[in-house]
């Protein structure tokens, strides 16, 4: 039986504190131990608990070789909602000869924030042809990488207009484990020029706290063509065709097919032809003139090679 | 002349004898520099040979192989724990002309006096000009690569360049070296020495190694002379660094031999005829680096590295007892490599990580700095003709140079997307292909900047600006010409370049006959040089080594023995 007056002094410290920030829902990981001034050895129960009182963690102590008054490890779960929070840590604990150890509370805080989220645009058609929808693909990923299906994201102009939407699928793209993705059908601005609009993920209904995120995206708007340029494009020395290569026509570009050949729509006008430079072959570029359909060769010459 | 001092077995033992001795005397290797910079005489040499050279690069087999065929006595002392230098790993494209079989073959012609004419005639240059960046972006448009500064004899090195070309060429066809075929290439004449240079077969660098190990064109020219020398009574010293070179006055009189560290033990080899020094480049050495170009001490890797260090002290120890320096005459210019996600160039397992195969185009990707942002166009220098494989002239190293970096150097990453990578068939395995370190991928550009340690705002800002000027065609910020792809598709791919000196040009005065020359213009007397550690013509490439290596054996088994 102990009595009151011979309780030991003991106080907790932190083998392993909070964070001071932490996201939302996260797993926060905390190790602590008891000290005596008399270095008892001790059992008992460690207790995490809110400003409010609620019990959020218990746990016993443990003794080891490495360690004594200690606890392994523990983790606890944070708040879903952004705020700033203080928990307290407190223990219970008896040496071998049954004598009380009294340790007062200690306070920790820490901030909970929202689950950041960042995105990304691919597969823009260029040129963007006036007047004519157009579809891209979005996706979004969050940081702590929650599943995001089924949340919408919308297609906005500088002016805030809101051109498409799309709603996030069920399964992450390709290569990346946390990117949930979208095809957006999106209206066509009505003029040529270069644009600068904004895909947005707001207002996420998720369970936990989410930021709201945005990417710019460009996209270059022309007319509709109305002649074809056809390029063949060849290894200068060997006469072969060269396959998958680029051929640029700005704002219009294409492919070349196993044939070497690519076939690309453009609207009347001057321009320069460029294969840009690719696998051993230096660049081409030359200047056309396209006033009807036009057949054009494009001799790709090799580039020097290292010399040692 | 021939000698009849070969080495024996005895002076082997001897050899070990004498050696034990001089690690029973005062620790002469902890001696203080000061105290080494007087000339002594040793009492008693612990080796002697012919010809002591040192190194076994291109230049050093070459020397050994012809020195020995001529009856020398040779021995060659390398730092490393493998013959070879750099040489073993370079491609293996020999410079080296003048009419030989498979140039006949391909129908190419070129004799010795073409040859020289290339070296010497700057008219026969193209006039074409070229523009290059300052490190502000300012373009200027200047005439083509040396094409004055590269045109001269330089001693005499010229001359006997093109006059033993072809026989040289023939000795290492007759040796095995496992040639392929002539070929041609632009501004080869400028940089390689021949208009139409020779491909090797690749040949395992590393000869007891195993079947998976690096292979390179350089072994296949490597191992011929190495056994020629060998055939022919040469001995090889390895892990044994040359400290010093010995003179009979402290800058007067003959080179006696030289002062070698074998692992914590002083010995002292005896030159009969002569020392001749293949160390090599000096892109290694601090001290070299400020006087050559002061710049380079940014880039502390050197392309060979790990399996050789350049450390210059070749070059060091000949201006120890009296040697002048040749400027070097364009290595500012051109030899830079870069590789993306190695700080190494040609460097395989087991010596390390070689990087992505091909550089990633730079008409696909961006470069950024620590910052997050673009600092010049990528294909800086793409109009340069200096620019040959992998390499990028001086203005794209010196670029980087001023940007944040680390101990590896400037950091620079290549920012690209997934389309590119798929395109290119890049292969950034990490721990196989790049380095942990310098690669990382990440499904949005937040993230990816978040784990290269870049500001995420900052290269979101930068890769979106870039994207928009992509769709408007033009390069507005930097005046890349080729806009070919937005960085748009995930996961996006940052890997770092890692970037070396490939090569440099000066080093110490030698004339025509690779004797190393003093401040006055005179040869030092059994002190002979060639390879990078030599200055001269501005060769890169196998080339100049090789050739100059062979005429400095030659050379110096026709010499006096004292």
């Amino acid at each position: 039986m102990t009595a009151k007056g011979q309780a030991h002094e003991a106080h907790i410290s932190w083998i392993k504190p909070a964070p001071s920030e932490v996201d939302a829902g996260s797993d926060i990981t905390l190790m602590l131990q008891i000290e005596c001034a008399l270095k008892c050895t001790l059992e008992g129960q460690i207790k995490i608990e809110d400003a409010a009182g609620v019990v959020i963690k218990e746990l016993a102590l443990v003794s080891s070789e490495e360690q004594t008054n200690g606890t392994d490890e523990f983790v606890v779960k944070a708040p879903i909602w952004p705020g700033k929070y203080s928990w307290s840590a407190s223990a219970t604990c008896k040496n071998e000869e049954g004598i009380l150890h009294v340790a007062s509370p200690v306070s920790f805080s820490f901030t909970v924030k929202p689950h950041a989220t960042s995105l990304a645009v691919w597969d823009i058609p260029s040129p963007v042809v006036i007047g004519s929808p157009f579809k891209i693909k979005v996706g979004v990923q969050c940081s702590a990488g929650c599943k995001l299906a089924g949340q919408c994201v919308a297609v906005v102009t500088q002016e805030g207009l809101q051109m498409g939407t799309a709603t996030l699928g069920e399964g992450p793209w390709a290569d990346t484990n946390t990117l949930y993705w979208a095809e957006a059908d999106v209206a066509a601005p009505g003029s040529e020029g270069v644009f600068e609009w904004t895909v947005k993920f707001a207002q996420p209904n998720l369970e936990m706290a989410h930021a709201e995120g945005s990417y710019p995206f460009a996209f270059t708007a022309a007319k509709p063509p109305d002649h074809v340029v056809t390029v063949q494009v060849v290894d200068k020395e060997e006469k072969t065709p060269v396959p998958n290569a680029l051929v640029m026509l700005y704002p219009y570009r294409g492919t070349t097919d196993e044939r070497g050949v690519a076939k690309i729509g453009v609207s009347r006008g001057e321009y320069e032809l460029r294969v840009p430079k690719m696998d051993k072959w230096k660049s081409y570029w030359t200047n056309i003139k396209v006033e009807q359909d036009l057949d054009v060769k494009a001799e790709l010459s090799l580039a020097p090679i290292d010399p040692s | 002349m021939s000698s009849d001092n070969k080495i024996t077995r005895r002076d082997f033992i001897k050899g070990a004898a004498a050696g034990a001795a001089a690690a029973a005397l005062p620790n002469l290797a902890t001696t203080p520099v000061a105290a080494q910079s007087t000339s002594t005489v040793p009492a008693k040499w612990d080796y002697e040979a012919d010809v002591i050279v040192v190194g076994s690069g291109g230049a050093g087999v070459a020397c050994a192989a012809a020195a020995a065929e001529k009856k020398a006595s040779v021995i060659v002392v390398e730092a490393n724990d493998k013959i070879g230098g750099k040489t073993i790993l370079a491609g293996g494209n020999l410079g080296i002309g003048g009419g030989t079989r498979m140039q006949i073959a391909k129908g190419y012609v070129e004799n010795a006096e073409i040859i020289y004419q290339d070296r010497t005639d700057w008219t026969l240059r193209t006039d074409k000009t070229m523009t290059v960046e300052d490190v502000e972006g300012g373009k200027h448009t200047i005439g083509q690569w040396r094409r004055i500064a590269g045109a001269e004899d330089a001693e005499g090195l010229s001359r006997v360049f093109a006059d033993r070309s072809l026989d040289t060429w023939n000795w290492l066809d007759k040796m095995g070296c496992p040639f392929i075929q002539a070929n041609v290439s632009e501004f080869a004449n400028v940089y390689r020495g021949s208009r139409y240079y020779t491909t090797t077969t690749p040949k395992p660098v590393n000869r007891e190694g195993k079947p998976t190990d690096m292979m390179a064109g350089g072994a296949g020219l490597v191992w011929p002379m190495y056994d020629v020398a060998v055939k022919n009574g040469a001995k090889f010293f390895l892990k044994h660094k040359m400290t010093k070179i010995i003179r009979e006055g402290e800058r007067s009189g003959r080179v006696l031999g030289i002062q070698v560290d074998a692992g914590g033990k002083t010995l002292y080899f005896k030159a009969k005829k002569g020392v001749f020094l293949g160390t090599g480049s000096w892109k290694g050495n601090k001290n070299l680096k400020v006087l050559f170009l002061p710049w380079l001490i940014k880039y502390p890797h050197v392309s060979g590295e790990p399996y050789v260090n350049n450390d210059g002290s070749g070059i060091q120890a000949g201006l120890d007892i009296g040697a002048s320096l040749t400027t070097d005459r364009g290595s500012d210019w051109h030899g830079w490599h870069r590789h993306a996600g190695s700080h190494w160039h040609s460097i395989k397992e087991p010596y390390g990580l070689p990087g992505t195969a091909n550089e990633p185009l730079d008409n696909a990707c961006i470069y950024v700095n620590a910052n997050g942002k673009r600092f010049m166009s990528e294909e800086i220098g793409e109009d340069n003709p200096a620019w040959v494989g992998g390499s990028k002239p001086f203005y794209f190293a010196q670029i980087c140079a001023l940007q944040p970096g680390n101990e590896h150097g400037p950091i620079v990453w290549i920012i690209l997307d997934d389309d590119a990578r798929a395109k290119q068939k890049l292969d950034f395995t990490v721990g196989k292909v790049v380095y942990q370190e310098m690669y990382a991928n990440a499904p949005t550009i937040a993230e990816l900047a978040t784990k290269i340690n870049v500001p995420a705002a900052t290269l979101t800002e930068t890769v979106t600006r870039y994207n928009t000027l992509v769709a408007g065609g033009k390069d507005l910020d930097w005046g890349k010409k080729e806009l070919a792809a937005k960085i748009e598709k995930p996961p996006f791919h940052a890997v770092m370049w890692g970037i070396q000196k490939h090569n440099t040009l000066g080093g110490l005065t030698i004339n025509a006959k690779t004797q190393v020359m003093d401040w006055y213009s005179k040869p030092i007397p059994g002190l002979y040089a060639a390879g990078e550690c030599a200055g001269g013509m501005d060769l890169i490439g196998l080339a100049r080594p090789i050739l100059f290596g062979r005429v400095a054996g030659e050379t110096i088994a026709d010499e006096k023995a004292i």
